[in-house]
């Protein structure tokens, strides 16, 4: 289905683990992703569940004390976690592009718009200061900014919230890079704006064969953009899906399509149903499914033993015993 | 209940030298970021009214000033039929006790150095409401309720997870038990299933004490859902006021008509349904009706501001066509 560089996928993390300072809280334990060449793949979940910090650790930018402690990474067939810093950091300036949940925080308030994303031409590509400035106009227009050489001269506070998320794909798309990891992007905006972003990205990345993570808590959202769906649940991939989520396999992921509100203008009577319990405490250390508890499913082996993520017909992946192979 | 009437506001500051030596030289007297820009709106006793619309459009600044947290230029804000800025101390302070405003940033509602136990007691320290076992029990209820695991009421905001803080925000805002809350994105840091908890809980206090509600968010399957009435904004002003009986029955303003079409999030949609263009400056809000540069409906006569007035029983629209454009 997807397309790969000599065989490889895009990306595909093994088993990553994250971990704070050295202790044995792990809010990433054991994710495994895969995204191919072209493909928008979605990563929803449990907030909290560790989608940033998965993100952050693809970029190479973790707060301060977080580690990776296992698994591997591997972007075009490498593993990028065994580059140098000085190849890592070249690797997500130029093949990799990252757009953050507030696009504010990542822009800075005291150089306009041009300034930022004429910089990145200047010492990625070690343009001249013309050529900067003629490919950042283009680039802000290719975004569709209705009035690029205003928008240059402008600094970030003056735009409207769909107006940064522009800024901040442009910048994000400057280098044509092969990954883009999306956290979040829509969530502050109104829907007429969302929709705009997400033409706007499915637009600039369809033609060149970029992958793009998707991060949302927007299930409706996702209908429609990602085919492939990561479901995280305390630091876990639970499930990947194959047609978006209408199908799904994990309990977990059928308790969150049950919670969603009706569509806005259905009148079905839908109620929304919470699934019932709590998420586990992040210092908690269960020896089977950290959804076992919440589980209306669920067997004795289920709270005696983690389950594999087990690979199902058409390509999915339930990590439930249910579906363990007899 | 709590009524804003033909309420104003602006903000003056960051405007610059150039904003400053305009508003001297009376070619921009007003100023600044016109946020909102002469409103009137009730939340009358035991309802729920939705408030959505364009990102910037001034939803939090008119809740803000609902509960007195800025003073408007111009206009009155009634409780109970009192003008509030008339009110002696003590009304002030009932006032406070009775009308609560939960913070769109919990980052910025949440003191960091507070425990959260201290956060949420603090509110019956002040209002003197019970002995220190009983805040204390309070506290642990409130958590509960909120589905928040009651041992963590010692972790500081930091500890928390977003969601995990989005939650600590409404169970301070409910420590009171408020006539009025208003829930300004009380659900938007949240997975599905926590949102779920969450306005089963709303919906739970009004039907338990009568709670009335005013709830602001992007999300219009949850506001539909949830609210009896909905009010639309757009560049400072209301566009559209909706019961919930007449939603998709009614010929809607266009903006509206266009940010419904959008909530379905269906990215293949028609191109047509895909509102281009961007929201206005609220430096300079174009002449006219707010929508008028994006509107697919806009004639000569938009360039007059249309009035908010009733069409239909219940049912008002700030259009000059009514939704009926010829
Ligand atoms: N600086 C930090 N120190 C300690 N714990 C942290 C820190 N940053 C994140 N965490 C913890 O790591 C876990 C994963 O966080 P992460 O931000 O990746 O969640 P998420 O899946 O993106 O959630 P959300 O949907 O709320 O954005 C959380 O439980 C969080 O409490
Ligand atoms: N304290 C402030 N100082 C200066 N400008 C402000 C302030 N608060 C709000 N604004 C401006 O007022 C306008 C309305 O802001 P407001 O936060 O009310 O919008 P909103 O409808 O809540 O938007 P969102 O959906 O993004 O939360 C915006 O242009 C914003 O930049
Ligand atoms: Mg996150
Ligand atoms: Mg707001």
């Amino acid at each position: 289905m997807e397309e790969k560089i000599d065989g490889n996928p895009l990306l595909k993390i093994n088993g990553l683990a994250l971990g704070f300072g050295s202790g044995s809280y792990l809010p990433v334990k054991s994710l495994d992703l895969e995204l191919g060449q072209g493909e928008v793949a979605g990563l929803v979940g449990e907030s909290g569940s560790g989608k940033s910090l998965t993100a952050f650790a693809l970029m190479d930018i973790l707060p301060y004390g977080a580690t990776v402690r296992k698994g591997e990474i591997l972007f075009q067939g490498e593993n990028i976690l065994e580059y140098s810093a000085k190849k890592r950091r070249e690797l997500c300036g130029k093949k990799m592009g990252m757009i953050f949940q507030e696009p504010l925080s990542a822009l800075n308030p005291v150089l306009t718009i041009g300034d930022q994303v004429s910089e990145i031409f200047r010492h990625r590509l070690k343009t001249g200061k013309k050529e900067a400035r003629e490919r950042a106009l283009e680039l802000l227009s290719r975004v569709g900014l209705p009035n690029p050489g205003s928008a240059y001269e402008s600094y970030p506070h003056r735009f409207s919230g769909g107006m940064r998320q522009r800024v901040v794909i442009a910048m994000a798309l400057a280098l044509n890079p092969d990954l883009v990891v999306a956290d979040e992007p829509t969530t502050a905006l109104d829907p007429t704006i969302a929709l705009q972003i997400i033409k706007l990205l499915k637009d600039l990345t369809a033609g060149k064969k970029t992958g793009v993570l998707f991060i949302t808590h927007n299930l409706r959202l996702l209908e429609g953009l990602a085919e492939r769906i990561f479901v995280m649940y305390a630091g876990l991939v639970l499930e990947e899906t194959a047609g978006g989520l209408k199908d799904p396999l994990h309990p977990y992921t059928l308790g969150l399509v049950k919670a969603l509100p009706p569509g806005p203008s259905e009148k079905t009577g839908k109620t929304m149903i919470p699934i019932p319990g709590q998420a586990p405490s992040p210092g908690d250390i269960l020896p089977g499914c950290p959804f076992a508890p919440r589980c209306l499913d669920r067997f004795q082996l289920c709270l005696e033993e983690l389950p594999e993520l087990h690979l199902l017909s058409g390509g999915r992946r339930a990590r439930c015993h249910k579906y363990r192979p007899c | 209940m709590l009524k804003a009437e033909g309420v104003f506001k602006s903000f003056r500051e960051n405007t610059g030298l150039w904003g400053e030596a305009k508003r001297l030289l009376g070619l921009d007297p007003e100023g600044g970021v016109k946020a909102v820009r002469g409103v009137t709106l009730e939340a009358e006793k035991g309802e729920t009214l939705g408030l959505v619309g364009e990102s910037g459009s001034g939803k939090s600044t008119l809740g803000r000033i609902f509960c007195s947290i800025h003073q408007p230029d111009k206009g009155r804000v009634l409780w109970k039929g009192k003008d509030i800025s008339l009110f002696t101390k003590k009304e002030r302070f009932a006032f406070h006790k009775s009308v609560q405003y939960m913070f769109q940033d919990p980052a910025a509602a949440l003191n960091p150095r507070f425990t959260a136990e201290k956060s949420l007691a603090e509110g019956l320290l002040i209002h003197g409401l019970g002995a220190r076992a009983e805040r204390k029990k309070r506290v642990e209820t409130l958590l509960t309720e909120v589905g928040l695991d009651p041992t963590l009421s010692s972790r500081y905001p930091h500890q928390f997870s977003g969601g995990q803080r989005q939650r600590l925000c409404l169970a301070r805002a409910l420590s009171l038990n408020p006539e009025l809350l208003i829930a300004d994105e009380p659900a938007s840091a949240l997975d599905v299933s926590v949102q779920a908890q969450i306005i089963n809980l709303l919906l739970e206090e009004k039907r338990k004490r009568g709670l009335t509600l005013v709830i602001i968010s992007h999300d219009l399957a949850l506001v539909s859902y949830i609210a009896d009435r909905i009010a639309v904004m757009y560049g400072g002003l209301i566009m559209e006021i909706t019961p919930k009986a007449f939603l998709g029955e009614i010929n809607h303003h266009p903006y509206v008509k266009a940010l419904w079409a959008s909530a379905e999030y269906t990215v293949d949609a028609s191109k047509d349904l895909i509102l281009e263009g961007e929201p206005p400056d609220p430096e300079n809000p174009p002449q006219g009706c707010p929508f008028r540069p994006r509107c697919p409906e806009a004639q000569d006569i938009c360039l007059n501001l249309p009035s908010l007035e009733e069409d239909a029983p219940g049912h008002l629209s700030a259009c000059h066509f009514r939704g009926t454009a010829p």
